[in-house]
């Protein structure tokens, strides 16, 4: 690091054109110093010559007065000599010319008010002089030439007048005042001179003080700024030679410290970066060889190092010839064979998936190399060699491989071990299922436990669907896990309503799902399994119902051994349901046959009380009763017997007719009027006067039946619509051919049979609401009836007339169409 | 007065049956084959006694059994020919008089008759 030695402290946090401003300021208030002295001086000098000039000018009105008062001493004297006039002349006009130079010298001299006092004093002596002694003297001479006077006169006169003295005391007075003022303008010069020697002294000094501040200034600004740009310069120089850690450090604030602080953020850089290269050089697995145009090695990577078995500071500068030899096993190539040399040569780019390379220094390495130039300005100016170790590579892949190969064993010995807890947790859940739903033999309870038996285990929600009588499926028992909401059950049954409704007709378990990006958003995402309830049993295999097992969550789902679980559950499922469906039957078979005992006792009782009660009536002894009444009892008697009688043949004939033995035997084609005339004939006994209409067309197909069976079957209907109805109604008889087979219909204007009872009349000892009942049956007619058309393969049916009444309908097969199907 | 009888049975040769051995001994009979009968002529007549039967065309003969007691003040016999013994017990708790079951005999009907505190005034006579 460079340190730079900086004296002047305060000054480099200054910035260089405050510098610069304060030098050039500082010079200015230096020779600004030096104007204002020189300045002064010279001004001095002006206001000494100037007043020089004055006294000179002083002097010559001085030496004009003198001249003057000489000249009238002059031209006074003459004329008094001579008397000529012409020589006063020059007394005359001097005269004014004397006064007047004394006035310019008095108003030249105002400033110095002795001299001006003296001038005034000599003006005064001079004009006193004139006009007490001259001009009395010259009128004296004038009057002499004249001769009024004498010269004596004049003479006398004029020595009276003390001429000389007066004159001579004026003119020494006035050579005093000249040479006064001589003294001054001397004294006046020698002042000037002074100055101007002063001035040319300050212009001299200025000069060089101007130039000392530069200098000074120069060398404490040059001082202030040499150290840090040699340290700059010093220090770049260093970096370029290539010592990264060259800094500058300086702690200054002004341009040059911004300078150097940017150079050491940029020497930073530049170190960051080389070594980035160098690491990622160093880090680099393919060797790297860098070259110049000449094909000499100017860098080289830690891996070209190794592979080729010399340090880099070994391979830098060496010629890539003589490290190594692409190619086959060659020691060397003939002059211009070397692929390398030529690729960077050409500035070709050249690659080689698979070589060998000859080192000077190591074993051959079996290498996968690329040479690429390097151009700048379209001029070649080096390459880069790379090379990778191929067997390496293979190495490494192969272990690559091995660790595969032992994550793979490892993860599917993790599976297998899953795959067996799983299996053991299923065979578990199945135990569980199977107890629970053995558990009861109640239909309700299986229901609802088949219901529960999956949660959690397999579902978190699970609905049970079984097909009722009409084929379709109705939701008859539903769970869930406490995680799902209660409204996902409604969801799902409403889905499933909408979107199926029938059981799958796949014997395995269908996948179904369901997610919020589908229009009508769910609550929340499902995926169900439908598995459908086929019974091993009775069913043969039929489906009867389907389990929907759902898992509702955002991401839940099912996998395929789920799918296979649900296929074990199912079928356990659905015989634990069979199971429960046969005892609910049995338990029904019984409850029917009770009905069955209690009903028949009933009836069969009451003739017999009946009988009983006559009996008894005609054995009592205590009463005589006539002749006719006796009749009645016996007759009575009788027919309750008949009554009984009739009674126990039905029973036995419901019971044969339940256990197949009344199969109709000796069937034929036969005409359904004529069966219907036999059956009105069995039952014409009964009508009591009734009106009954018929309406059976003559042309109707034949039907294949046992006639006496259909005859017994007519007349139970009838009596049933005799028994059922109003004495005055009218009972209508019809038959008419529909679909291939005969329809015979009984209708009655009665009340009509309640609703809830149209499917019941043909069950055994179900007799209709008695208040239609004018007599008591049997109870067993209808169920006879059904009995024998069902043997006939034909069906019978009641329902209530849209006009009011009831009417029971037969259908019997033709006997075309029965012996067609036969053969 | 002769006491008359109301009896409750559907069955026509039952109400023949009870109808001629009473009369015969001296009560006076009348007959409806349906409880809304029943309910109707109890309003509208006196009677000593009732001989209900559980079996009615209409209605179960024991739920009108608290009307003809306790509002009509009648002591009432039921018949039945169920021939189950929960007939009877039924009967019985629901304060039943007295219960016969079919068949029965013109004994056992008499008496039970008389126990219901039902007597004829008049001797047995020749029916002409």
């Amino acid at each position: 690091m460079v340190v730079c030695r900086d004296q002047v402290g305060w000054l480099r946090h200054l910035r260089l054109q405050w510098k610069l401003l304060g030098a050039m300021v500082l010079v200015a208030a230096v020779a600004a110093t030096f104007a204002a002295a020189a300045s002064y001086t010279a001004r001095s000098a002006r206001e000494a010559t100037s007043r020089a000039a004055r006294t000179l000018r002083i002097i010559g009105l001085e030496d004009d007065a003198q001249a003057a008062l000489i000249a009238m001493q002059t031209g006074y004297r003459g004329f008094l000599l001579s008397g000529d006039e012409q020589l006063l002349q020059p007394y005359a006009t001097s005269g004014p010319v004397y006064t007047v130079r004394v006035g310019d010298l008095q108003a030249e001299l105002a400033d110095d008010p002795q001299e001006v006092a003296r001038w005034q004093e000599l003006k005064e002596r001079i004009a006193g002089w004139q006009q007490e002694v001259a001009e009395p003297t010259i009128q004296l001479r004038r009057d002499a030439i004249a001769g009024r006077a004498t010269l004596d006169d004049v003479a006398a006169r004029e020595s009276a007048g003390e001429t000389q003295r007066r004159l001579d005391s004026a003119l020494t007075d006035m050579a005093d005042a000249i040479t006064l003022q001589q003294a001054q303008l001397a004294e006046q010069g020698q002042r000037a001179d002074e100055a101007s020697s002063v001035l040319q002294w300050l212009v001299l000094a200025g000069l060089l003080a101007i130039v000392g501040t530069g200098v000074l200034l120069a060398v404490v600004v040059g001082r202030d700024l040499k150290g840090p740009v040699n340290s700059l310069t010093q220090a770049a120089r260093k970096l370029a030679a290539g010592d990264l850690s060259q800094r500058i450090r300086l702690a200054r604030r002004d341009e040059l410290g911004e300078a150097t602080s940017e150079f050491d953020r940029m020497a930073d850089e530049l170190e960051r970066l080389i070594r980035q290269n160098a690491s990622i050089l160093r880090a680099a697995g393919e060797g790297i060889l860098g070259l110049d145009a000449a094909g000499r090695i100017t860098f080289a990577s830690a891996a070209a190092s190794r592979l080729t078995g010399r340090s880099v500071a070994d391979l830098v500068g060496r010629e890539v010839c003589s490290i190594v030899h692409p190619s086959s096993g060659e020691r060397s190539h003939a002059p211009g064979a070397c692929p390398i040399k030529n690729s960077v040569a050409a500035g070709e780019l050249h690659e080689r998936v698979e070589d060998v390379f000859t080192c000077s220094n190591a074993p051959a390495i079996t290498v996968e190399y690329t040479c690429a130039p390097i151009v700048e300005d379209e001029q070649v100016t080096g390459g880069v060699l790379t090379f990778r170790d191929i067997a390496e590579r293979q190495r490494a892949e192969l272990e690559r491989l091995t660790r595969e190969r032992a994550e793979l064993a490892r993860i599917q010995a993790e599976v297998a071990r899953q795959a067996s807890q799983r299996a053991e947790d299923t065979q578990r859940f199945l135990v569980h299922a199977t107890d629970q739903l053995m558990a009861s033999l109640e239909w309700e309870v299986r229901l609802h436990r088949l219901a529960q038996v999956a949660i959690p285990f397999l579902a978190d929600t699970c609905l049970v669907y079984l097909l009722d009588d009409t084929g379709r499926l109705r939701l008859l028992a539903s769970a869930r896990a406490e995680t799902t909401p209660e409204a996902m059950i409604p969801e799902l049954d409403r889905w499933w309503q909408a979107h199926a409704g029938e059981v799958p007709t796949e014997l395995a378990a269908v996948l179904v799902s369901r997610t919020s990006g589908e229009s009508g958003a769910p609550l929340l995402p499902w995926t169900a399994i439908l598995a459908r309830l086929a019974g091993p049993g009775q069913g043969r295999g039929q489906p009867f119902g389907l389990m929907v097992l759902a898992r509702v969550s955002p991401g839940a789902s099912y996998t395929v051994e789920d799918v296979a679980l649900a296929n074990e559950l199912a079928p356990r499922a659905a015989l634990a349901l069979e199971n429960a469906h046969l005892y609910q039957q049995a338990q029904q078979a019984i409850r029917v046959r009770d009905e069955f005992l209690a009903a028949a006792s009933h009836d069969l009782r009451t003739p017999l009380s009946h009988i009983k009660g006559f009996v008894s009536t005609l054995r009592q002894t205590d009463v005589e009763w006539d002749e006719e009444t006796r009749r009645d009892f016996l007759a009575e008697i009788e027919r309750e017997a008949d009554r009984l009688a009739q009674l126990i043949g039905d029973v036995l004939d419901l019971s044969r007719i339940e256990s197949g033995g009344l199969e109709p035997m000796e069937r034929a084609a036969t005409s359904l009027g004529d069966v219907i005339s036999g059956g009105l004939d069995r039952a014409r006994r009964l009508l009591d006067g009734r009106e009954l209409a018929v309406d059976v067309p003559s042309n109707l197909p034949a039907v294949w039946v046992e006639a006496t069976q259909i005859e017994r079957v007519v007349a139970n209907l009838v009596e049933n619509a005799v028994k059922y109805t109003p004495s005055e109604t009218p009972i209508h008889l019809s038959a008419s051919q529909v679909d291939g087979a005969v329809e015979l219909r009984v209708d009655d204007e009665g009340p009509g049979i309640p609703p809830q009872e149209v499917d019941r009349i043909f069950e055994k000892f179900v007799r209709g609401s008695s208040t239609r009942a004018s007599k008591a049956g049997t109870g067993l007619g209808l169920a006879i009836c059904r009995g024998i058309v069902e043997a006939h393969g034909g069906r019978i049916w009641a329902e209530n007339r849209p006009d009011g009444g009831a009417r029971l309908v037969v259908r019997l097969p033709l006997a075309l169409e029965t012996a067609k199907r036969s053969g | 007065m002769r006491p008359t009888i109301l009896v409750v049975e559907d069955e026509v040769p039952m109400q023949k049956y009870i109808r001629a051995n009473l009369q015969a001994r001296g009560y006076d009979v009348l007959g409806v084959g349906t409880g809304a009968d029943a309910l109707r002529v109890v309003g509208e007549q006196t009677f000593q006694a009732v001989i209900l039967d559980i079996g009615l065309p209409d209605r179960d003969g024991l739920d009108i059994l608290g009307a003809l007691q306790h509002d009509a003040g009648l002591p009432v016999l039921v018949v039945s020919a169920g021939g189950r013994e929960t007939d009877r017990q039924r009967a019985l708790e629901l304060g039943a008089n007295g219960y016969l079951a079919k068949p029965f005999g013109v004994e056992q009907l008499l008496t039970r008759l008389e126990g219901l505190g039902v007597r004829s005034s008049a001797t047995p006579r020749r029916i002409e």
